[in-house]
């Protein structure tokens, strides 16, 4: 009897559990308490007693019907709103305030929070948005206004991330750095805008980003530079990366301070691996075998995985390497029983063992034993439709949102969330944003002046003009 | 992706220079806190006692100390301290559990169930209170014996020897009264 265990099921079973309103109740009492320390209106923690509730409820709507008044809402204020309810954010006058729904465009994970970038219909045609949550994409709230020309996001924690263009052949990229969890943002060096293809990477709190230089419309770049910095500031170190000229960089991976460059030739050789052991500053050449075909992406998930998708022309193939990149094998899992890889195949690992591939052909699939195994990821019926084009990204190792793309005429984007690691998906409701915007402080931004020249084109009506500007 | 930020004490630690963190808490939390109390103390100050637990865990979450237990331990030692706070609630909540079914109304099982949890509720109530605390910390609370340590402020030496002399004396209540079907241990 002395080793067995009570059961208290019965009791426990018959005690009523927290009911809606009763959630909503307490969450609302503590959200009093934390707009109260955020605006700074009630006695400070050191002085703070327990008090009555009605005592408590008073001071603090004293407090707020103060903040309402004189200041301006502060939009992280609905924040905690967000995990009991579908947040809406707070118009600063009631009077002609609708709302608009918002067309996803691009999302990005990181530190259990998602961000989304996205457009809405306004006065001027479409504005953009940037709305970010917190409980894994039942509710989104915004943010503020992205910077312009960018199409996707980066983010390294729950401040700090970037917005970049990537560039093309005939446009310049564009990187722009938050440390304010994308209230404010702040353009990149020079160097980075000149490139017509431009990769970044976060990892353990620094950033890296590869950016070819002097390039000629339809004719190339002559040089390669790797910039660096903490993700906490732009402070960026920038090198030349050491390759010939007619090789160049196709694949930039990093963990920490170790940083992998995949290089080709235009001979169209097998790829070589540079790699650096002390955030590129130094780069050897590593003998590497395995990374076949014209063109190779690889993303590192510790200081020895390396998870690679590599292209040959007429189809792609998934590679993977536990030895730091000395050899890469191409994953046994997807070569039974599936097609072909196309040339824009993409993997996206999740840990040493676990990654989502797309193949580049409908669908999408899992693996969870270091690609000796591939499942469907059926986050909807529309798995295999060939209208949309599908992007998948992480909060967590178990928080996922995947962005379906509307590729045909008279559609619209969607979206459809798990919290269980693809186990079970639901569909995400479009977020929506009053119109017209209520003002968003921006703290962070470099003002320049009432003048609002090209750079600020793009931002939203409403909003509060803190101006990105060149460094 | 950074992995594991998504933890309590990665959230706690967040809300320090964003108090709005904290709320990740509250949603991680406030169903067992609030089955916890409301078995303790009825549901109708249970309401209260939670919002006061995740209150009194906002106001003092500056001095949380991550070695001294997981950030579930420590909202359960909050909880508990202010179940001593209204000891006379719980004690009456408990007899009246044991001697009428007035707070069973939920249910709708049979007539034996409610005799179990009755005679459940009874032997409950016998019981020393730092005793009881231990057996609901892990019984309602899911706490491991460290856990359940640290929330209480006690060596895990006296959680192992209160709930098996606990468990001791309940099994023999309740085998004066009647059959009962004991399962789930905690983890150690």
């Amino acid at each position: 009897m002395t080793d067995t265990p009570l059961d208290l099921s019965p009791l426990v079973d018959s005690t009523p559990g927290l009911t809606p309103e009763a959630r909503e109740r307490l969450a609302a009492r503590l959200q009093t308490l934390i707009e109260s320390e955020q605006v700074g209106h009630v006695e400070s923690r050191r002085t703070w007693q327990p008090a009555s509730w009605t005592h408590r409820a008073v001071v603090v709507a004293v407090a707020a019907a103060i903040v309402v008044v004189f200041f301006v809402p502060l939009p992280h204020v609905s924040l905690f709103h967000s995990l009991v309810a579908p947040a809406k954010t707070t118009p600063a006058s009631t009077s002609t305030v609708t709302s608009a729904k918002v067309t996803p465009t691009a999302v990005t994970g990181a530190d259990g929070d998602l961000w989304l970038l996205g457009t809405y219909p306004c006065a001027t045609g479409t504005c953009p948005v940037l709305l970010r949550s917190s409980d894994g994409g039942e509710a989104f709230v915004r943010v503020g206004t992205p910077p312009p020309s960018a199409d996707t996001l980066a983010f390294a924690n729950r401040e700090d991330g970037y917005a970049y263009f990537e560039g093309a052949t005939t446009v310049k990229s564009v990187l722009y750095w938050t440390g304010d969890g994308g209230r404010s943002w702040r353009l990149e060096p020079a160097a980075f805008q000149e490139s017509q293809s431009l990769s970044i990477v976060t990892t353990e709190g620094r950033a890296y980003v590869l950016a070819d230089e002097g390039c000629v419309e339809n004719g190339g770049c002559k040089t390669l530079d790797l910039g660096s910095s903490t993700v906490t500031s732009d402070r960026w170190t920038i090198r030349r990366v050491p390759i010939d000229a007619a090789e160049y960089s196709v694949g930039l991976a990093a963990f920490g301070a170790k940083v992998w460059l995949i290089v080709v030739s235009d001979g169209g050789s097998s790829a070589k691996v540079l790699v650096s052991d002390d955030g590129g500053a130094t780069f050897t050449n590593l003998p590497s075998t395995g990374m076949g075909g014209l063109a190779c992406r690889a993303r590192a998930t510790s200081a020895t995985t390396l998870w690679g998708f590599c292209a040959t022309g007429n189809v792609g193939g998934v590679v993977r390497s536990t030895d730091g990149g000395r050899n890469f094998s191409t994953v046994s899992g997807w070569m039974r029983g599936h097609r072909p890889a196309a040339n824009g195949g993409l993997i996206l690992p999740l840990s040493n063992t676990e990654a989502v591939f797309q193949p580049g052909v409908a669908g999408m699939w899992l693996t969870r034993d270091g690609g000796a195994h591939f499942s469907a990821v059926r986050f909807s019926s529309l798995w295999l439709s060939d209208s949309y084009g599908f992007d998948i990204t992480f909060a967590s190792t178990t928080a996922w949102l995947v962005l379906g793309v509307d590729e045909g005429p008279g559609g619209s984007n969607l979206m459809w969330r798990t919290s269980n690691g693809g186990r079970t998906w639901q569909s995400v409701r479009p977020p929506t944003v009053p119109t017209p915007l209520p003002a968003v402080p921006l703290s962070h931004a470099e003002r320049v002046g009432a003048g609002c020249g090209p750079r600020c084109a793009d931002i939203g009506p409403g909003d509060v003009v803190g101006l990105l500007s060149a460094r | 992706m950074t992995q594991g930020v998504g933890s309590d004490e990665a959230a706690l630690r967040a809300s320090l220079a964003d108090s709005a963190r904290f709320a990740m808490l509250f949603e991680r939390h406030v169903d067992v806190i609030h089955r916890y109390l409301s078995f303790r103390v009825g549901p109708d100050l249970a309401e209260d006692l939670t919002a006061e637990t995740f209150a009194r865990a906002f106001a003092g979450r500056r001095r949380y100390q991550v070695d001294r237990g997981s950030v579930k331990a420590w909202l359960f030692g909050i909880a508990t301290n202010l179940v001593r706070e209204n000891h006379r609630d719980e004690q009456k909540r408990i007899r009246a559990l044991a001697i009428s079914n007035e707070d069973l109304r939920c249910c709708t099982d049979g007539v034996g169930q409610v005799a179990e949890r009755l005679r459940l509720a009874a032997a409950l109530a016998s019981l020393k209170p730092e005793w009881r605390s231990v057996v609901l910390v892990i019984g309602i609370g899911g706490l491991s014996y460290e856990e359940t340590a640290a929330a209480l402020h006690i060596p895990i030496g006296t959680v192992r020897s209160r709930y098996s002399r606990a468990r001791n004396q309940l099994a023999a209540s309740l085998a004066d009264t009647g059959e009962h079907n004991v399962t789930g241990d905690p983890v150690p």
